[in-house]
C-alpha cells in the first residue's frame, strides 16, 4: 500500500519553475531517496509533501487519503532540517521531547518546557538508540554537527509519525561521522518496519547517500524526476543520459558514436572510428538506422585492460585508492577513464591496450538523450 | 608612535562626545539646586554656587505643578499605550518578517513613512476631528496619536530582531504541530525577549519625552507643565530646572535600560 503520494506537483516561484509535474508513490516500509544536484528541486518536492510550501498544481496524498490542503501542522508527518533547527534556549532533552510537548497543547507547558516522565521516558529511549544519552543536559550550542544532527533526528523521531522526511540530513556531517549516520537511518527504517510500517523520504545530492540507502531512489533535475527505480536499476539500467553521468563514481565515459548496419552484423564506431565494436543481437536493426549518430556510455569499469582488443591508448594518469586504481586512458584527443584492480607495473605514459564488450555499451539519442538500447 | 597618537586621538574625541552629551544634562540638575534669586544675578552660575545648593524649587514645583497628580497621568498614558503598541505591533512585526524580501521592505518603509511627516501637522487636524467640546476626551485622543506614531517604529525596530531567528526554528516547531500564534509566543518571543524589551523600553522612551502633543490636547503629562511656566511674569526658571530634572530622570533610566537591553546578550547566549 502506499503510505505517501505525490501526483503532478508543480511548484514555481515567480518565474522559476522549482518543481515540475512530479509524481512518485512511497510503499509502506520504505526508505525513498530523492537524488539531485543543488537547485534541481528536491528539497522544494519535500516541502510540498510537508507542507510548508502549497503546490501550483498537483496533490499530495497519506494512505490515499488526499492531504493538500492540510496546513503543516496538522500533518503526521516528521521533517528533520538540513540545519539541525534546535532550540538554542533548550536543552538536548528538551528538545528532543519538543514535538510530545507541543501535543499536549498547553501554553505553559511549553513555555517552561517541563517534561512529564512520560516524555522523559520517551527521550530516554531514543536517546539511547541513537546513543546521544550522555549529551541530553546540554545545550545545541556546546554540540559538534554530528551530534546536533543526532539529536535534530531524535527529535524528528520523537514525534512518533509514520512519516519521516529527512532533507539533506548528512549536508553539515564530516565524511568520518556520514557512515555511522547511515547505519542510523538504517536502523531507523528498520525499527519504523518492526513497529508497523511508515515511510521515510530521504533527500539528498550525495550518490553515496542514495546508493547505500535506498530501498528506492529517484533522480531529479530541473525539478523533473528523471528516473525513479531500486540503486540497481538507476545504475545497470539508466534510462536517460543524465542518469548514466549522475550516479556512479568515477563517473561513466560518454563517446559520440556511430552505428553501421550491415546485411549480417552491426558495428558500433566509437570516437570517430578509433575503436570498433561488433554489435550483438538482432534488436539493433529496428531501432538504429545505418549511419545513426549517438552518445555511447560505457562504465569505467567495463574497460578492460587487456593484451588485445580494439583500442590502444596512452596511460594518462593513475590515481592509486588502495586495492584498485583509477586511470585516465588518452585515446586519440579523447580521455576514458577506466578503473582496474591494483597493478603496480603500470606506468604512466606507457600504451595500453583495452577491449570493450558490446553488452556493456549504453546507446543513448543524440537529440532527447534517451536511451535507445 | 602612530598607535600612541592614534590611541590618544580616538580618547580625546570620545572624551568631548561624553562631555557635549551629558553637560547639558548636569548643567539642568546643578540648576535645579540653586536659589530664585540666583537667576537673576549677573554673576556666573559658579559663583552663585557659594550661597549655597537648595531643595526649594523642587518642593515649589511639586506643589505649583501638582506634579504627583502629572506624573501619574505620564506613567498611565505611557504605561497603557506601550503596552497596547507591544500587544499590536509585535505580532505585525513577526509577519512582516517572515514577508518576502522586497514586499518586506516595502511594507516597512511605508509604516515608518507615517514618521516622517511633521506632528504638529497631523496633530492640529486630529484635534478639529476629536476635541469639540464633549466628543472625545483630550487623553484618549492624545492616546491614539501616540499610539498612530509609535506602533511604526516599534514595527520598523523590531524586524529584524525577528529575522534573526532562522526560520527553520519556526518550521520546525510547525511541523511539530504548533499555530502560528504558539511559535510567536511560546518559540519565537523566549529566543529575543530581550532585545524586544530594549525595542519596547525605546517606545516608552519617546512616549514619555512627548510634549507638543499633550500641550495641544491639554493633558496634564510631566512634559506639559514646562511651556506653562513661561509665565507673562517671566520665566520662572527655578521650576523650571527642577521640573526639567524630575523629568529627565525617569528617562535617563530607561535609557540605561534600553542600553542593557540592545547591548546584552539573551539568556540562552552566555
Amino acid at each position: 500500500m502506499s503510505v505517501l503520494r505525490a501526483e503532478a506537483l508543480t511548484k514555481r516561484f515567480g518565474n522559476t519553475t522549482a518543481v515540475q509535474d512530479v509524481s512518485c508513490d512511497v510503499q509502506d516500509g520504505e526508505m525513498f531517496v530523492v537524488l539531485g544536484h543543488s537547485g534541481s528541486g528536491k528539497t522544494t518536492t519535500l516541502r510540498l509533501i510537508a507542507g510548508l510550501e502549497t503546490p501550483d498544481s498537483g496533490d499530495v496524498f497519506f494512505d490515499e487519503k488526499r492531504a493538500t490542503d492540510q496546513p503543516a501542522n496538522q500533518r503526521d508527518i516528521a521533517f528533520m532540517f538540513q540545519s539541525p533547527a534546535l532550540l538554542p534556549n533548550r536543552t538536548v532533552s528538551q528538545n528532543i521531547a519538543y514535538p510530545l510537548l507541543c501535543q499536549d497543547r498547553s501554553w505553559l507547558g511549553l513555555l517552561l518546557c517541563r517534561l512529564s516522565k512520560d516524555h522523559t521516558e520517551t527521550v530516554k529511549q531514543w536517546a539511547s538508540r541513537l546513543s546521544i544519552t550522555s549529551l541530553l543536559q546540554r545545550y545545541p550550542a556546546t554540540l559538534s554537527g554530528g551530534e546536533s544532527q543526532r539529536v535534530a533526528l531524535a527529535r524528528a523521531l520523537a514525534k512518533g509519525s509514520r512519516i519521516l522526511l529527512l532533507d539533506e540530513p548528512l549536508g553539515n556531517v564530516d565524511v568520518r561521522l556520514r557512515d555511522t549516520l547511515r547505519k542510523e537511518f538504517l536502523n531507523v527504517r528498520n525499527l519504523m518496519r518492526k513497529n508497523g510500517g511508515g515511510a521515510i523520504v530521504y533527500v539528498t545530492h550525495d550518490q553515496l547517500d542514495a546508493l547505500m540507502l535506498a530501498d528506492r531512489m529517484a533522480v531529479m533535475k530541473e525539478g523533473q524526476i528523471m528516473q525513479i527505480g531500486s540503486p540497481q536499476q538507476i545504475y545497470n539500467d539508466p534510462q536517460n543520459l543524465f542518469t548514466a553521468i549522475f550516479v556512479g563514481i568515477p563517473e561513466i565515459n560518454v563517446v559520440p558514436g556511430s552505428i553501421r548496419l550491415q546485411t549480417n552484423s552491426a558495428t558500433i564506431d566509437l570516437l570517430s572510428g578509433l575503436i570498433e565494436v561488433e554489435l550483438q543481437g538482432t534488436q539493433w536493426r529496428t531501432v538504429c538506422e545505418d549511419r545513426q549518430t549517438v552518445h555511447v556510455a560505457i562504465r569505467p569499469d567495463k574497460i578492460q585492460l587487456a593484451n588485445e582488443g580494439q583500442g590502444n591508448a596512452r596511460l594518462l594518469a593513475r590515481h592509486d585508492l588502495g586495492d584498485h586504481h583509477h586511470l585516465i586512458l588518452g585515446i586519440g584527443d579523447h580521455e576514458l577513464r577506466a578503473t582496474c584492480v591494483q597493478r603496480p607495473s603500470l606506468q604512466v605514459g606507457q600504451s595500453v591496450v583495452f577491449s570493450v564488450e558490446s553488452t556493456d555499451l549504453m546507446v543513448f539519442d543524440v537529440e532527447t538523450e534517451q536511451r535507445i538500447l | 608612535m602612530k598607535a600612541i597618537l592614534r590611541k590618544y586621538v580616538v580618547r580625546i574625541g570620545l572624551a568631548t562626545f561624553v562631555f557635549f552629551s551629558l553637560a547639558p544634562i548636569m548643567y539642568l540638575i546643578l540648576l535645579a539646586f540653586l536659589p530664585q534669586s540666583s537667576f537673576i544675578s549677573n554673576e556666573s552660575v559658579f559663583v552663585e554656587l557659594r550661597n549655597g545648593l537648595t531643595l526649594k524649587n523642587f518642593s515649589a514645583a511639586v506643589t505649583h505643578t501638582q506634579f504627583a497628580k502629572r506624573a501619574m497621568i505620564s506613567v498611565q498614558m505611557t504605561v497603557l499605550v506601550v503596552a497596547i503598541i507591544a500587544v499590536l505591533g509585535l505580532p505585525a512585526a513577526h509577519a512582516v518578517a517572515r514577508l518576502p524580501k522586497i514586499v518586506r521592505e516595502r511594507v516597512a518603509f511605508s509604516f515608518l513613512s507615517v514618521r516622517m511627516l511633521p506632528g504638529v501637522a497631523i496633530c492640529l487636524p486630529v484635534f478639529w476631528l476629536f476635541n469639540r467640546p464633549g466628543l472625545v476626551p483630550g487623553w484618549l485622543s492624545l492616546g491614539f496619536l501616540h499610539l498612530g506614531f509609535n506602533l511604526p517604529v516599534l514595527i520598523w525596530l523590531s524586524v529584524p530582531i525577528f529575522r534573526s531567528v532562522p526560520v527553520q526554528l519556526e518550521e520546525a516547531a510547525l511541523v511539530d504541530g504548533l499555530s502560528r500564534w504558539r511559535i510567536l509566543v511560546c518559540v519565537v518571543l523566549p529566543l529575543v525577549s530581550r532585545r524586544l524589551l530594549g525595542v519596547v523600553l525605546i517606545i516608552a522612551l519617546l512616549i514619555w519625552n512627548e510634549s507638543l502633543f499633550s500641550t495641544i490636547f491639554r493633558v496634564d503629562t510631566v512634559t506639559e507643565v514646562i511651556p506653562s511656566l513661561i509665565t507673562h511674569r517671566g520665566v520662572q526658571w527655578g521650576l523650571v530646572m527642577a521640573v526639567g530634572t524630575m523629568v529627565v530622570i525617569p528617562a535617563l533610566a530607561l535609557l540605561c535600560g534600553v542600553i542593557y537591553c540592545r547591548w546584552g546578550l539573551e539568556e540562552w547566549e552566555h
